[in-house]
Formats: C-alpha cells, sequence, structure tokens
C-alpha cells in the first residue's frame, strides 16, 4: 500500500534541516554572519553567551563548509549564503502565522492555493485589525473607510453587502475602476439589487469588470494602490466580519496581486 | 534576528524530534490514523503517539474521529519547512557549484527560490574531457527554438552560433557587459544584427556594471554559470536543468537584468 523506501527518501532530506533548526545557536550564528565577518570576541558581545557554546556551534557549521575561518575571523562561504538567505526568509514566511497563532488555526484557508504560503515574508508587515469588545464593528468601520480612499479596485468579494456597494460606486463616479471577481451566488444577489443597473452602465464606460468562479470563495481580498486587505471565513463556513488582515506596504500589495493572479486564472468575464 | 526570536522556539520544537518531523510529513497527503502512519514510516506506536498528541498541544495536528490531520499552522509549518529542505538539498547535491563561488549577482529574491533548480545537473570538465562545459552549451545552443542570454565575456565561438541561430530566424535576445559589446557586434557581423533587430528576433543590451552570471535560457532548458571568488570565470563548470520552475527562475533573473539594460543604439 505505501512505498516505503519513498517515505524513508522523504525524511532523510531533513538531516540538514534539523541540523539547523534544532539549536538556537547555528540560526544565530548565521544570522550574524550574513551582514559581515565576526571574531569570537564580536560573537561574544552580539550574543552574551560563553566562548564554548559560540565556538562549538562554529565548529559545527565550519564542519559542514558553511563558514570559513580567516585569520581568527568567521564569515559565510558562498553556501552558508545561501543557507543563510533561505533561514532568512523561512523565519520571515513563518512571522504572519506565529504573530495571531490563533486567527489562522480558527479560520478555513482551503480557498487560498498553498503557493502563496510560500511568499507569505511580503506580509511581514501586515497587522490584524480586529474588533474588540469596546468597538465591535472597528474592522467594518475601517475596511470601510479604507475602501472609501482605495481609487483603482481590485477585489475578490465572496459576500453581498450593501454598503461595500455603496462606497464602490462613489468611486467609481469619482473615475476610479473596478475589477471585481465573484461566484454565482453573490453576482445573483447583485442582479437582484439596485445596484447592478449602474455597475453595467460603468462597465460600458469601461470601468468595471466583472468576473466570475465556480467553485466556494472562501477569501475576500481587496487590492487598490496604496493597501491590500485579506478576510477569511471561519472554520464553520461563517464570514469573519470581526478581524481583517491590512497591509499597506508594496510587499503586501504584491503578495496580494499574486493570489487575485490565481483567482483570475480560474474566472470568466461577466460583464 | 527580530523574525527568529519570534518564530525560533517554535521551529526548534518541531526540529528537536525526528519523529514530530516525519508524523507531520507523513499528515501532508491527508488525515491518517495511527496505524497508518507506522506502517508508512516504520517507527513505533508509542513514538508516534506521544508525539503526535505534543503536536496535536501546539496548535499542528487535530484529531478527527479516529484519524489525525494537519492544522492549518501544521500544513503551513511543513509546507515550508518541506521548502527549505528542497533548497538545501539543491544546494548539497551541487555543493561543488556554490562552494566558494560569488553569488552576488543573485538578489534575495533570487536565493529564496533556489529550490527552482531542485534536481539540476552539475556539467563539470574532467582530465578526458576539459571541454565538457563548454560542448554542452553549444549543443544546447544548436537545439533553441528560442533564447534569452546573459554573456559575461567572450568566446570567440558563442557569436558565430548566435550569428547563426539569428539567420535561421530563431529569437534571441542578449545581454551583455559593455566592455565586450563591440567585440560581441563585430563577431555577429554588422550586418547579421541590424537584419535581426530590424525583422524583429534579435536584439542585444548591455550593462555598464559587471556581469558576474552566464546565463542562458531556452524553451527547454536553463544553464547557469558563476565567477569564482578570485574574480575570474568558472569555466569548468555549469549548471543545467530542463525543469519548468527552473526556466521560470531564469527567465525572472534574465528580466530583472533586461530592465536595467540600455538598449543598443544601431547608427
Amino acid at each position: 500500500m505505501f512505498n516505503e523506501d519513498d517515505s524513508r527518501n522523504r525524511y532523510d532530506d531533513f538531516i540538514t534541516v534539523r541540523f539547523l533548526l534544532a539549536s538556537k545557536m547555528r540560526p544565530l550564528l548565521l544570522l550574524l554572519l550574513s551582514d559581515r565577518e565576526y571574531d569570537l570576541n564580536a560573537f561574544r558581545e552580539e550574543l552574551d553567551k560563553p566562548s564554548a557554546s559560540i565556538l562549538h556551534g562554529l565548529k559545527e557549521l565550519e564542519r559542514i563548509n558553511l563558514i570559513k575561518k580567516n585569520f581568527k575571523r568567521y564569515s559565510l562561504s558562498s553556501k552558508g549564503v545561501l543557507c543563510s538567505a533561505s533561514l532568512k526568509k523561512l523565519f520571515m514566511d513563518l512571522y504572519i502565522f506565529e504573530i495571531n497563532r490563533d486567527f489562522w488555526l480558527n479560520h478555513s484557508i482551503e480557498s487560498i492555493p498553498r503557493d502563496s504560503f510560500r511568499n507569505t515574508y511580503l506580509l511581514k508587515d501586515s497587522v490584524f485589525v480586529e474588533s474588540d469588545e469596546h468597538n465591535l464593528s472597528k474592522s467594518f468601520t475601517k475596511y470601510l473607510e479604507l475602501l472609501s480612499n482605495c481609487g483603482n479596485m481590485e477585489i475578490i468579494l465572496p459576500i453581498f453587502l450593501e454598503e461595500h456597494l455603496e462606497i464602490i460606486l462613489e468611486n467609481l463616479e469619482n473615475g476610479d475602476n473596478l475589477l471585481l471577481i465573484t461566484n454565482e451566488e453573490v453576482l445573483s444577489s447583485l442582479r437582484n439589487s439596485k445596484y447592478y443597473g449602474d455597475l453595467a452602465d460603468f462597465s460600458k464606460k469601461g470601468q468595471v469588470i466583472i468576473r466570475k468562479v465556480d467553485y466556494d470563495l472562501k477569501v475576500f481580498l481587496t487590492i487598490c494602490d496604496e493597501f491590500m486587505s485579506l478576510s477569511l471565513f471561519f472554520k464553520d463556513g461563517l464570514f469573519d466580519n470581526s478581524c481583517f488582515i491590512l497591509n499597506e506596504h508594496s510587499d503586501g500589495i504584491k503578495w496580494a496581486k499574486a493570489l487575485f493572479e490565481k483567482f483570475f486564472e480560474k474566472s470568466v468575464r461577466v460583464i | 534576528m527580530y523574525y527568529f526570536s519570534v518564530v525560533g522556539e517554535e521551529l526548534k520544537f518541531l526540529n528537536n524530534s525526528d519523529i514530530r518531523l516525519k508524523v507531520l510529513v507523513d499528515l501532508v497527503d491527508g488525515p491518517l490514523k495511527i496505524r497508518d502512519i507506522n506502517r508508512k514510516s516504520l517507527l513505533s506506536y508509542s513514538s508516534i503517539s506521544s508525539n503526535i498528541h505534543k503536536l496535536c498541544d501546539e496548535g499542528y495536528v487535530e484529531k478527527i474521529h479516529n484519524s489525525f490531520q494537519l492544522t492549518n499552522l501544521g500544513l503551513i509549518y511543513i509546507t515550508l519547512l518541506m521548502d527549505l529542505r528542497d533548497v538545501i538539498s539543491t544546494i548539497t547535491d551541487n555543493s561543488d557549484f556554490w562552494l566558494d563561488h560569488d553569488i552576488s549577482s543573485l538578489t534575495i529574491d533570487d536565493l529564496n527560490k533556489l529550490s527552482s533548480l531542485e534536481g539540476s545537473e552539475l556539467i563539470r570538465c574532467n582530465s578526458m574531457d576539459i571541454y565538457k562545459t563548454h560542448k554542452e552549451f553549444k549543443r544546447l545552443f544548436k537545439n533553441s527554438k528560442q533564447l534569452k542570454v546573459i554573456f559575461p565575456y567572450l568566446h570567440p565561438e558563442y557569436p558565430k552560433l548566435i550569428r547563426r541561430l539569428v539567420l535561421k530566424g530563431i529569437s534571441v535576445d542578449l545581454i551583455v557587459s559593455r566592455n565586450i559589446l563591440d567585440g560581441f557586434i563585430r563577431d555577429i557581423g554588422n550586418d547579421v544584427v541590424k537584419k535581426g533587430i530590424y525583422e524583429g528576433n534579435f536584439s542585444i543590451k548591455y550593462l555598464n556594471d559587471d556581469i558576474k552570471i552566464a546565463l542562458a535560457i531556452s524553451n527547454e532548458f536553463i544553464t547557469v554559470g558563476l565567477f569564482k571568488l578570485d574574480g575570474t570565470y568558472d569555466q569548468n563548470r555549469l549548471l543545467l536543468s530542463n525543469r519548468k520552475k527552473a526556466i521560470s527562475w531564469g527567465l525572472t533573473i534574465f528580466d530583472s537584468y533586461d530592465e536595467s539594460a540600455l538598449t543598443l543604439v544601431l547608427d
């Protein structure tokens, strides 16, 4: 039933990963050396650790050719530069998940292609905008405020809410554009709403494109020139209106655009 | 350092135990019962059981009926750890290539996607065939239907190869260092350069800065050559891959050079 050889190979390759990450000293040394050369004294000052444990870590890294020693000074080998860069990326990739573990444990991520989690270092400057007991609509209000200053909009819309459409239409009246991806359910509500005629008119003017996917959407993504926001559904299928991820940096917008593109590829134009 | 201080403890927890990693890897393909994990990994029931409960406590695995499955965090952590494993395996497999070579031409983004080169073949000259890399390079060129190349150095045979391809109507985009630009144009032939540019199947751009990478990308392959730390080009080693991921990695690098390269203005 199972291919044991294949299974064993999948684990054996983890030997170096484990060697690097099962210790705190080894990654620290690689990270420090990625900025400049160090001698033992400089390491001691930086790390506040005894010489013996620093030297032990250095010898281990030297043994597998990740660092080299020249006249008491340590530096990364080119292989070490690559390993150190990969470790840095891993730490930054995981950061967004570690600062709010509960958010990721309680929400559905099934709509997000696994590839998108390979570049989450781009989200490292994000903040979680959360409602609290003093203001239950804090995140909703903040989102509407952001949306009203949005400019050109790219939105993946899995829910139908009149407040969103009011603001979107105001933006369109100001000359902004909208590229919307949604599903049949939301589209049907949209068609039966008072907003559809206006959207169709803006579409004729070339300001609106609406596209549709044939599967259940579980992400609410908004991208503008200035920010990206991402809301998710709870695991029980209900939309979470109390928290969203906000990123106002070009990296975060880049991550969101790549995600948008994946949905775009699987969508068809409706209007 | 800051990001490591946030995630280091969790990574240490997962990597401290071989068994925990094995369990996570096994669950990547979907939920399993303990006896399935036992059959896949050959670990004892008791080791699996105690570690899987620790993974549940830390939020990486959850129990659904009698099976265990990865939580979102478990899936994300093991996906990224498997990526790191692939990068390290790419570096280790071609250790000879990466060690003591100048990799300053690669950006952090390029290095981050190094696992795209997994499974590449390292072509190495030996005493029986001291021109092996050169021959391989020529062979690949000849069969190309479309070519993008970054040349940091001039070899007398390459302009001739390019000339033949351009005359055959094959699409060739070239980026070279400023100091070899004139030599390249002279050896390809001014008339052929003009003809190719006019007909749209040839472009040649140049960079005033030193180029520290040799890159050739076709529809079917990518080759990468690097400079040694002493500043000389390593003619004895060439990394070759025909995988789509590797080709797309190379195209990204080519595009970034292309953006900053200057277009040749012909009289």
